[in-house]
């Protein structure tokens, strides 16, 4: 097991150097190179000049030499200067990343929390009321697009009804409530976009168990559904949930670089917008990165915790 | 031997037609229904200008935000176009790149599948080692990053509102063909051990013979669902992309630009968020019931009456 997981270790890390090595060439191709920008902001320069500056910049060497400076620099924590906000990458990332962790993991914990009494309660029952109606509301929930739902939410609650900011966050000092007040809509967002998606794997995980022939066994003793469900079905159907929740990590991300965007919070992903905006490659290819690792990890955390708490599998890895 | 199995069955347990079943299901009938409006929308926009005016391209500064009424239904827009006549217009790009997109991702991911299934070993090792590599990756920053390419550095002529939106085709499909691949390989597997491809080899035909002839026709099936259900994905992925300005450019029209300028106005005239935002909603949510609708019809674990196919 712990071999599989080392295996599994070592190729999330081939994975990020393959990713990391494909932004830095595709980044390569967007729009206006630095120099091409001093060009633009400099019309004395000849084309010595040019050819002077990309020589000076290392521009005029191989990709993957270029690529291969990038790499020993970033590995030892220089991700260089961020065109965009004058300062380091490494400074500027970090704020962003708990600002992103905040809006996910508050988001994550809400979603689970409305979804897993759900989906149990669809399953016991299913093709009740209940079940139908959480069922089309979960649907309805992962089809509707993220960010319209982000500018309905503002239109009800900054708009018509004026409760709450639009969006932002509090600049220079500000209470508690007042941060809070600013994370209502974007988390909520991101609660409402994730909860169909995750109604649907709990409600599906606790179906498949409730027929296994071990529950007709627990429910012929005469346990109680209450019991039935926590000492029976609950251990073997969360572990997939838990899975596939981890699994999920990456579709969260991108819900969140919506959110973000739409509602001015500085996130990871409103970051990475604004870097492949603005031009600014060394910030966008670290935004991209690390919100890859992140994904990846979570992906190993999914393998993990699977084989953690569910003893079936323990030889399969 | 057709006539044999045939007369086992009697007229009165012979399973209904295919589309019958589907027609049976509430969701198929919602869905097709939102796809067919939306389409015809996409068919009627031209006949829909000339009726109310104002294309994508005709701005009329004296009209600017209109409420709704005879002359716009639903009213126009900041720069005094018909509402109603963009989204017609935005429909057909939608429509045209989540349909475009959908195939082209099907196709790729029905080729993996394919020759991972069937090959098996260390083919298909590496390629279901990729798929769940392009599963794994983080699926809108990576978009925003190559939406936002320079395809001119690469030798194509990458500019023009067609081209746009040609693009967001192919970067939907590069990493929206794992889901496709799957289900093919799941499928392709089962059916590699069924007697008819055992025949069929025994007869001497070709693997590429084989997997034209024998197992391309049987996943059509499961293909479909995936496709379906990838039209919605794709059309979700191209409003947000072009709402966040990297993907259809105007001036052309798509949903998604239009609520970028929708969320700029949303204090001024909020109702031109709605429309928008409903169209997208109808179309994912129309690929999402019908592809859900296909799939438990073309389920055998849920048909009934059914002979077993054996």
């Amino acid at each position: 097991m712990i071999a599989g997981l080392l295996r599994r270790l070592v190729e999330s890390l081939l994975v990020l150097l393959l990713v990391a090595f494909a932004s830095y060439a595709l980044i390569g191709l967007m729009p206006g190179d630095p120099v091409d920008l001093m060009i633009a902001a400099d019309p004395r320069l000849t084309s010595a000049d040019v050819a002077r500056l990309r020589a000076l910049h290392g521009l005029d060497r191989p990709l993957l030499a270029r690529f291969l400076d990038w790499l020993a620099a970033a590995l030892a924590g220089d991700l260089g200067h961020s065109r965009l906000y004058g300062r380091p990458v490494a400074e500027v990332l970090p704020p962003r990343l708990a600002a992103t962790a905040l809006l996910m993991g508050t988001s994550l914990l809400l979603a689970l929390a409305a979804a897993v009494p759900a989906g149990i309660r669809a399953a016991l029952r299913p093709g009740g009321r209940f079940d139908v109606l959480a069922h089309l509301l979960a649907f309805a929930a992962f089809s509707l697009p993220s960010f319209w739902l982000a500018i309905l939410l503002v239109i009800l609650f900054s708009v018509v009804l004026g409760w709450l900011p639009p969006g932002g966050v509090p600049t220079g000092p500000a209470g508690l409530l007042d941060q809070l007040r600013h994370m209502v809509l974007p988390v909520l967002t991101l609660t409402l976009a994730t909860f169909g998606v995750f109604f649907r794997f709990v409600r599906q995980a606790v179906a498949e168990v409730l027929a296994e022939p071990f529950v007709a066994a627990a429910r012929a003793k005469g346990l109680s559904t209450r019991q039935l469900v926590r000492r029976h079905v609950l251990p073997v159907a969360l572990p997939p949930v838990v899975t596939v929740t981890a699994l999920h990590f990456g579709g969260l991300l991108s819900g969140a670089l919506v959110v973000e965007t739409v509602f001015a919070w500085p996130g990871t992903g409103r970051l990475l917008y604004e870097a492949i905006l603005g031009n600014d490659f060394n910030l966008a290819l670290a935004a991209l990165l690390v919100a890859t690792a992140a994904t990846l990890l979570a992906n190993l955390l999914a393998d993990i915790l699977h084989v953690r708490l569910d003893p079936r599998i323990r030889d399969a890895l | 031997m057709s006539g044999s199995i045939r007369a086992s069955a009697t007229p009165s347990d012979a399973p209904r037609g295919f589309l019958a079943r589907l027609w049976a299901r509430p969701r198929a009938r919602v869905g097709g229904a939102l796809l067919l409006l939306l389409l015809l929308g996409a068919l009627a926009a031209d006949l829909a200008e000339a009726v109310w005016g104002g294309g994508p391209e005709t701005v009329d500064l004296l009209a600017r935000l209109e409420p709704p009424g005879l002359a716009h239904p639903l009213g126009t827009d900041e720069l005094g176009r018909d509402v109603l006549v963009m989204l017609l217009h935005a429909a057909r790009t939608s429509l045209a790149v989540g349909l475009g997109g959908a195939l082209l991702a099907s196709a790729l991911g029905t080729l993996v599948g394919l020759l991972a299934g069937w090959y098996g070993g260390r083919i298909d090792a590496f390629l279901m080692r990729l798929t769940d590599t392009v599963l794994a990756l983080p699926l809108l920053p990576v978009l925003v990053v190559l939406a936002a390419v320079d395809l001119g550095r690469l030798g194509f002529e990458g500019t023009g509102p067609l081209a746009s939106a040609l693009r967001i085709v192919v970067i939907v499909a590069l990493f929206g063909w794992p889901a496709t691949a799957r289900i093919a390989r799941a499928a392709t597997l089962t059916l590699a051990r069924r007697e008819f491809v055992l025949a069929a080899r025994a007869l001497g035909a070709s693997d590429g013979r084989v997997l034209r002839c024998h197992l391309l026709p049987n996943l059509a099936g499961p293909v479909t669902v995936a496709t379906t259900l990838a039209v919605g994905q794709v059309v979700l992925a191209e409003s947000v992309l072009s709402f966040l300005g990297l993907g259809i450019q105007p001036p052309l029209a798509s949903w998604g630009t239009m609520l970028t300028r929708a969320q700029e106005l949303v204090f001024e005239a909020p109702q031109q968020a709605l429309w928008p935002g409903l169209a997208i909603f109808a179309a994912v949510l129309g690929a999402n019931l019908l592809g859900d609708a296909l799939e438990e019809t073309l389920d055998p674990r849920r048909r009934t009456g059914t002979p077993p196919t054996r």
